[in-house]
């Protein structure tokens, strides 16, 4: 009896005889495996240590290994739930198919290793039987998942993926393995021919099919030799392949890389920025070159799939100026392994002159295109940034060579002098408050929050009248607040952003005398770039308030229904989720909330909402530069929004606004839809509403 | 003193069509293959009596003509002999190739070459009193020895290169006294048993390929537009003459010893029988007689031409010298029980030269003709083109050739 | 239907080979092995290859199964 079945006696026969020959081969191919995986452990560990260890090793100092819970929790929500893939749904169920599918096969064929020792029976039965079923469930997920891959990469062809000969010869590898798998499988479930148990199907349904096709020979002895031809050509295939993983630069080494990228990834709020080490003693800013980046910025480079989401989502390269965030990435890669060298060492002198980065690798146009929107980061499935490394070469740049676009010479000397970009005297700052007869903290220093409105609310016209606008609903409420004024200086957001990390730690440490001074506990902003740098990079200096944007202030009035919104005509509304608010700091409800609380507004969402908001093209100092090639990131930016045909479009940025007005205005559209900062249409619907006591 | 090397541009017509033809010689190479893998061995001529053909015979040649390759390359490379320097590449290049060829013909021999497999099973499958047995690791190891040896040079490292290459001397005198044990142990046939066969292979390899490398070399070179100085090659044939002469001397010793007792009547058929003209014309006439008449005679010696025609004389008569002993060597009946039983009956055997044998060997040495062009287009083997300074001291040039 | 068979497998088989191969060539040119070898390297693997492949047919062709199940 075989599992509980009555069978022909020729079929015991059978596989009595081939129990014996099983003990031929599975014995000696699992004993075999054994001793090559032993072999490919150590060398593994061997062409880690030279091809990739070796390489970061380079690199500086960063301390990576805090909170190592949470750190393991983001690993197997990445790893196992594949959480960030999903946000694309072809790429994200066909890389889920091919993972778990190899993970069932791996599972299947481990567990069959162990058969041997608990002594071998053929077919398989009790775990064996699952396992053997495992393997088989999974060579067909893969299939599944791998013909899906290969259609997308070589049939529809996305523009985002290059292929090289290594991506060719994964797929057709991993088939051919599968294949002949099945194949022996199949053979051996041939053999049996009309004896085979009746649920063999659903055990081993690919390979039941397979086996009705597939010839046997006339003995017995030479369908065993077969059998074997059959193993050994699955057998020799498997094991080079992870020899191959292990030692080639192949993409597949994406599994433990990239793995250890996720894991060592920073817990750092995204929006705030590495500060300079000792910048007082420091001697170099910056990566000049490759060396100065850290180890796990290193790392980062190895990361890398090239699967071309950053690259999908950047508005630099959407609008075609010469940044590529995937580029960019590669490029330092490839530059890290030829500086970084090889396993067999040539006839090459190693290099002893230091080669620049900036200018060589990567092209200045291609440094200063870049939004500082944070978007690369944010679609990476492995958190890779590109943006920090950008940051750290400007710097370079900035401070060392001073090499820098000559539209930014002006903004660095303003705001060095004057503390604003533009320059504009310092007195002026608080212009729009005389009206309002808003007190400054020099004036009334006992007040619970310090407004800090920003430079571009002291300054700009349009921008006046959202700070306006917030200080009337202020007054309105009773909130007890008061500004600085002139002794105001500019954040420094700007500063940091284009590199000059210098100008930035001085007007930082204006602003914390100045806190420091008035006793600063809370502050509330306006703008967004304010609010990311005083709440995550002010710390970094010593800084210590809480610090509250407009939108999150205004909801928590609202929440607690001390601020009723009652006016308002019929209007569609489309948000425009600002970089800084949204992607730096994850604050997407709180505006959405406010707006649907407007009487007569209809809320609609534009395609690229949320975390995957098209950046107005203001940040990352590109505010202040011309924009000399390609397409204007706000007029793709204006052109999507009116997609929905709004009346109103909606934002809490500053940046995000003048770069509507302008946009809206170069598509002719500027009389028909207006821009409008969350606070302005909150006051607007506050009218009528009798003033607190 | 550093020299440029170049790959040959491959641009001109002759190259296209030498290509062409080589390759379609390979496809020639493909279909003799399957005919005999089809339908068996008889097709080449072969028999229970004589079951070594052309292709054994051409494998054991072409063992010999790698010899060459390590005379060159340790000249140049380990005796830092500056005037080979130019070819040193070519040689060692060579070497792999013939001795791939080698491993073709053999292959292409074995009924079932996917068996080949056990010979790599080094103590656990193999019968290691088998020369056989023990020739495939010495000939994988030349393979490999030479590959890393030029690897080594085209990376310039010199001082490496140079221990590699006195390995691979060594390793060499193995190899090729190993191929002559073949024969020299195997006791039954009377004219392969010799303990000097060891010695003599060795000996006839360096002959044969130092007479290859010059005439490769000099026909490369010419139709390559290079230039080649003529004491090179000149002193390569006196090189070749003092070869030639020790080789006389072990083939004399070893038929004279031959034709007393107990291998007289074997040795006899072989100087006298069906096949004597292998022997006498071949062997003798072109692999050691008119070769040194050639390279010693004062009118010719000097003459380009002269080292060139005995150079082509003794890779001739040395494959002659492979073809008397296989064919002859295995025509002759062997002496199981001496007067009782003999043979096949007594008789001895007759080895016809049939189409797909000659077809076969043929096309392998087009393939190995087609590897060495294609070496020369995409790997920097040959000298970069005239134009840059000779070392002094040297004798005069050749005027490049009009071709 | 064995005709068919043989082709298959010869397919299988070649798709061996090649991955095998290709993935001897990616890595010779990864550890090390200048670009400059390259071309010669994909003759030589092709070259290899190929033969690999008619000793596949012939082999094939004579030691096929001959018998349906």
């Amino acid at each position: 009896m075989v599992r509980g079945i009555d069978v022909d006696p020729t079929y015991l026969h059978f596989w009595a005889k081939q129990n014996a020959y099983l003990l031929n081969v599975i014995y000696p191919v699992s004993i075999g495996f054994c001793l090559i995986l032993i072999g490919l452990a150590g060398l593994f560990v061997y062409t880690f240590r030279q091809q990739h260890y070796r390489l970061w090793r380079l690199g500086k100092e960063e301390d990576c290994s805090d909170r190592i819970p949470e750190r393991l929790k983001t690993l197997l929500n990445v790893v196992f739930g594949h959480a960030r893939f999903w946000r694309e749904g072809y790429p994200g169920t066909m890389h889920f198919l091919i993972f778990w599918g190899t993970l069932f096969v791996f599972l299947g064929k481990g567990i069959r290793l162990f058969s041997p020792l608990t002594g071998l029976t053929a077919p398989p039965q009790g775990v064996y039987l699952f396992a053997s079923s495992i393997s088989e469930v999974g060579g067909g997920l893969i299939l599944l998942g791998g013909v899906m891959a290969v259609v997308r990469r070589f049939v529809v062809k996305p523009p985002r993926l290059d292929s090289k000969p290594d991506d060719h010869l994964k797929y057709l590898w991993v088939f051919v393995i599968l294949l002949t798998g099945y194949l022996v499988k199949g053979y051996r479930l041939a053999l049996v021919g009309g004896s085979l148990p009746t649920d063999s199907f659903s055990w081993a349904p690919i390979s039941s099919i397979l086996s009705r096709f597939i010839l046997i020979l006339p003995s017995e002895a030479l369908n065993e030799l077969l059998v074997w031809h059959r193993v050994l050509i699955h057998a020799i295939p498997a094991v080079v392949f992870f020899g191959y993983i292990v030692v080639s630069r192949s993409s597949l080494e994406h599994i433990y890389l990239s793995a250890l990228n996720v894991f060592y990834r920073s817990l750092k709020p995204k929006g705030a920025v590495r500060p300079i080490p000792n910048f007082e003693e420091a001697e170099t800013y910056g990566v000049t070159e490759i060396k100065d980046f850290t180890w796990k910025q290193l790392l980062d480079l190895e990361a890398c799939t090239r699967c071309g989401r950053c690259q999908d989502n950047c508005p630099a390269h959407l609008s075609e100026k010469p940044l590529n965030p995937k580029k960019v990435i590669q490029d330092l890669r490839a530059h890290l392994l030829t500086k970084g060298g090889t396993i067999i060492p040539t006839n090459h002198p190693p290099e002893s002159e230091p080669s620049p980065l900036v200018g060589e690798v990567i092209s200045e146009d291609t440094l200063w295109a870049c939004t500082a929107c944070l978007n690369c980061y944010e679609q990476c499935p492995v958190f890779i940034s590109g943006f920090d490394k950008i940051i750290d070469m400007r710097r370079s740049s900035v401070l060392m060579e001073s090499r820098f676009p000559n539209e930014l010479k002006e903004v660095f000397r303003a705001l060095e002098r004057k503390s604003n970009p533009w320059g504009v005297e310092k007195g002026q700052r608080d212009d729009w408050a005389q009206a309002l007869e808003v007190k400054t903290l020099a004036e009334n220093p006992e007040v619970d929050w310090l407004y800090f409105p920003g430079c571009f609310k002291g300054f700009d016209d349009r921008n006046k009248k959202v700070a306006m606008a917030l200080v009337k609903i202020l007054q309105r409420m009773g909130i007890s607040f008061g500004i600085l004024g002139p002794e105001e200086g500019c954040c420094g957001d700007p500063a940091r952003r284009m590199g000059n990390e210098y100008l930035y730690s001085m007007l930082v440490g204006k602003n914390l005398e100045t806190f420091e001074r008035y006793k600063v506990k809370k502050i509330l902003t306006t703008c967004p770039h304010c609010y990311n740098t005083l709440k995550n990079e002010y710390s970094q200096f010593g800084g210590n308030f809480e610090v509250v944007h407009q939108t999150e202030f205004l909801k928590t009035l609202l929440d607690q229904k001390k601020m009723t919104l009652h006016n308002g005509s019929s209007l569609t509304v489309t948000y425009h989720d600002s970089c800084y608010l949204g992607r730096y700091n994850q604050i997407y409800e709180p505006q959405r909330h406010i707006l649907k609380a407007i009487p007569g507004v209809t809320l609609k969402e534009m395609e690229r909402s949320h975390e995957r908001s098209f950046c107005c093209g203001g940040g990352g100092g590109r505010m202040w530069m011309e924009e000399h090639q390609g397409k204007r990131i706000n007029e793709m930016r204006v052109d999507q929004a009116l997609a929905l045909e709004p009346n109103v479009i909606a934002t809490a940025c500053p940046y995000c606004l003048t770069m509507f007005e302008d946009g809206l205005k170069a598509r002719g559209k500027d009389d028909s839809v207006k821009v409008y900062d969350i606070a302005e249409l909150v006051e607007k619907s506050m009218d009528d509403q009798p003033k607190n006591p | 003193m550093e020299r440029n090397y170049s790959t040959i541009e491959g641009t001109s017509r002759g190259y296209t069509v030498l290509v062409a033809l080589l390759g379609g010689m390979v496809g020639v190479f493909i279909v003799s293959f399957l005919v005999a893998y089809l339908k068996g061995q008889q097709v080449w001529g072969v028999s229970n009596i004589i079951p070594w053909g052309q292709l054994i015979t051409f494998y054991i040649f072409f063992i010999g003509l790698s010899a060459g390759a390590i005379i060159i390359s340790s000249l140049s490379y380990v005796f830092k002999r500056e005037i080979y320097e130019p070819i040193g590449r070519m040689a060692v290049f060579m070497g792999i190739l013939l001795m791939v060829g080698a491993m073709s013909f053999v292959m292409v021999d074995l009924g079932r070459p996917e068996k080949a497999w056990r010979l790599f099973m080094y103590f656990y499958l193999n019968n290691m009193t088998s020369l056989f047995a023990i020739n495939s690791i010495f000939y994988t190891g030349y393979i490999t020895l030479m590959m890393i040896y030029l690897w080594l040079i085209f990376e310039g490292k010199k001082r490496l290169a140079a221990i590699v290459g006195t390995v691979d001397v060594l390793w060499a005198i193995a190899v090729h006294m190993g191929t002559g044990a073949i024969f020299g142990l195997i006791g039954n046939r009377e004219i392969f048993f010799s303990p000097i066969k060891p010695f003599e292979f060795l000996t006839a390899a360096l002959t044969s390929g130092t007479s290859l490398i010059i005439l490769t070399a000099v026909v490369t070179f010419k139709l390559t537009r290079r230039v080649i100085q003529d004491e090179l090659i000149f002193s390569l044939g006196r090189l070749l003459t003092g070869i030639i002469l020790v080789l006389l001397v072990m083939v004399f010793f070893d038929k004279l010893t031959h034709l007393y007792f107990p291998n007289r009547e074997a040795t006899v058929y072989l100087l006298t029988g069906d096949y004597w003209w292998i022997f006498w014309i071949f062997q003798i006439g072109m692999g050691i007689v008119l070769p040194l008449i050639l390279l010693i005679h004062p009118k010719t010696k000097k003459t380009l031409r002269g080292v060139v025609c005995a150079a082509a004389s003794v890779v001739i008569g040395v494959f002659g010298e492979r073809a008397a002993l296989v064919i002859p060597g295995t025509a002759h009946p062997q002496p199981f029980f001496p007067g009782k039983i003999e043979g096949p009956w007594g008789e001895p055997g007759i080895f016809p030269i049939t189409p797909w044998e000659t077809l076969l060997s043929l096309s392998i040495v087009s393939f190995v003709a087609l590897l060495f062009v294609l070496g020369l287009r995409y790997l920097e083997i040959l000298p970069a083109r005239t134009g840059e300074p000779l070392p002094a001291g040297t004798g005069p040039t050749t005027q490049p050739g009009s071709s | 239907m064995r005709a068919i068979a043989i082709v298959i497998e010869v397919l299988i088989l070649m798709g061996v080979i090649y991955c095998l191969f290709l993935a001897a060539r990616l890595t010779i040119l990864d550890v090390g092995f200048h670009s400059k070898y390259d071309r010669f390297l994909r003759w030589a693997l092709g070259i290899v290859g190929a033969m690999v492949s008619a000793f596949l047919i012939a082999h094939l062709t004579l030691f096929y199964p001959k018998l349906l199940p």
